[in-house]
């Protein structure tokens, strides 16, 4: 008989914080067999234990405050966030898969119709769903962040507070940061970092397709500049997610938010300027292509070729800076916005 | 939700608060967890075992309550009694009681 209030006193406190677990123990097993007769049957224990009520209830009540993982405050938007990301990312991940598949399936030769579709059918489900588990993963992760910071912020927003720490009145609150919206940043930053990083490892190779008469795949890329790509991708994904949880934190232009997104912006800059400058950028069979190609006495090469200095190279990392000045400015300005008002 | 769920999410919440109120009253006589519950439950408080004895640990945790194991017997009791900090938001807290049920019956005693 001792064997169910046993069980029952253990289903509690191992839901309960190490430090309360023997003091609950004891005492809860004190008080059920107070209310027990003294020679008592087992239907009333079992009678008791019932009226006790559910293990993790009454868990819940020894804890003293609730524990949330996303709490009713943001459920909401997570639920409605999730509704509109899982799919979108599900569906262009699908169809990048299917396209890489199907690449795949003419490089093998598979000319059959039959194997051509179920190769890129097969590669874009599983790539559509691991991107799917990828971003609800990284959704939740997001929405976490938020809720503990919410959490540590009304902790120390009941121990003392002072008048004038109140923030101002803003118009629509316009300095906000959706919550929804730096979350969504973030999952697509992991999500198409780990795609494009799946991509420089050859497993998803990088290719060009040429028809010319028939369809033939060359590898764009040389291997030297794939391998140099993957930890830069990862440095900027790295780069991005701490942004991202910046953002989530904060949830509000501040002069630091502002910081650290022209940082972010910089560094992330000339990262992919040193990229695109680097020789070798295109593979030995791309190259040989081009100048096997009769372009009319245009010479391809001299623009985008192995060379340092080339039009088109300059011509990308002048949308690279334009692009991240663009994105720095943005920050200064949704910062300021507010602030001169 | 229907009328009697409303009706007992409402009773919940008026509970809530005179529970602690009537357990400091009690425990100025040292009690344990489930002799409490019957001299509450004898005193018509209509409170659940799994109701008092979180709310014991709770206010023990807050300082307004003293414990102290018995081992005299042949089971261990842990006896629960009201401590000074306890005391002084005892009597606070049956002023505002007190102040409170004055205020309802002028506001409501003619709806009887």
């Amino acid at each position: 008989m001792d064997n169910f209030i046993e069980r029952y006193v253990y289903d509690v406190t191992r839901r309960l914080p190490e430090k309360d677990r023997i003091e609950v123990s004891k005492e809860l097993k004190s008080n059920i067999y107070d209310m027990l007769s003294d020679n008592a049957e087992e239907t009333e224990i079992q009678a008791v234990l019932y009226k006790l009520g559910a293990p993790a209830s009454l868990a819940e009540k020894y804890r003293q405050k609730p524990r949330y993982l996303i709490s009713p405050a943001i459920y909401d938007e997570y639920v409605r966030v999730l509704k509109w990301l899982l799919p979108l990312v599900g569906g262009v991940l699908l169809a990048i898969g299917s396209a890489w598949g199907a690449i795949d399936a003419i490089k093998d030769g598979m000319a059959d119709l039959f194997h051509f579709i179920s190769n890129s059918l097969s590669k874009g489900i599983s790539l559509g769903v691991s991107a799917v588990f990828q971003a609800l993963v990284w959704t939740t992760v997001g929405f976490v962040i938020a809720e503990r910071t919410n959490v540590k912020a009304d902790e120390s927003k009941e121990r003392e507070w002072k008048i004038e720490d109140l923030p101002e009145v803003l118009p629509n609150d316009k300095n906000r940061i959706p919550l929804s919206d730096s979350i969504i940043e973030l999952v697509l930053t992991v999500v198409f970092s780990v795609v494009a990083i799946l991509a420089c490892n050859g497993i998803l190779p990088t290719i060009f397709i040429i028809q010319n008469g028939d369809t033939q795949i060359r590898t764009l890329f040389s291997t030297e500049f794939l391998a140099a790509c993957v930890p830069a991708i990862a440095a900027m994904s790295i780069l991005g997610i701490s942004e991202c949880i910046a953002k989530i934190k904060a949830r509000r232009w501040t002069p630091l938010m502002c910081g650290v997104v022209i940082v972010s912006n910089l560094v992330n800059m000339g990262i992919m300027l040193y990229l695109i400058n680097r020789p070798n950028l295109l593979s030995a069979e791309f190259t040989a292509f081009i100048e096997s190609v009769d372009l009319g006495g245009f010479d391809l090469l001299r623009f985008m070729g192995t060379g340092r200095s080339n039009l088109i190279i300059i011509f990308i990392s002048i949308i690279i800076v334009a692009c991240s000045l663009v994105g720095c400015c943005m920050a200064v300005y949704k910062t300021l916005k507010y602030k001169i008002q | 939700m229907s009328v009697n769920e409303q009706f007992q999410s409402f009773i919940t919440e008026i509970r809530r608060g005179s529970f602690t109120l009537a357990v400091l009253g009690c425990l100025k006589e040292p009690h344990y967890g489930y002799a409490l519950l019957r001299t509450m439950q004898e005193k018509h408080i209509d409170i659940e075992a799994n109701t008092l004895y979180p709310l014991l640990r709770r206010l023990e945790s807050q300082g307004l309550l003293a414990s102290d194991w018995d081992t005299s017997e042949s089971r261990p009791r842990k006896y629960y009694s009201i401590s000074e900090k306890g005391g002084m938001i005892y009597s606070e807290l049956l002023v505002e009681w007190k102040k409170m049920q004055s205020s309802i019956d002028i506001i409501c005693g003619k709806d009887e």
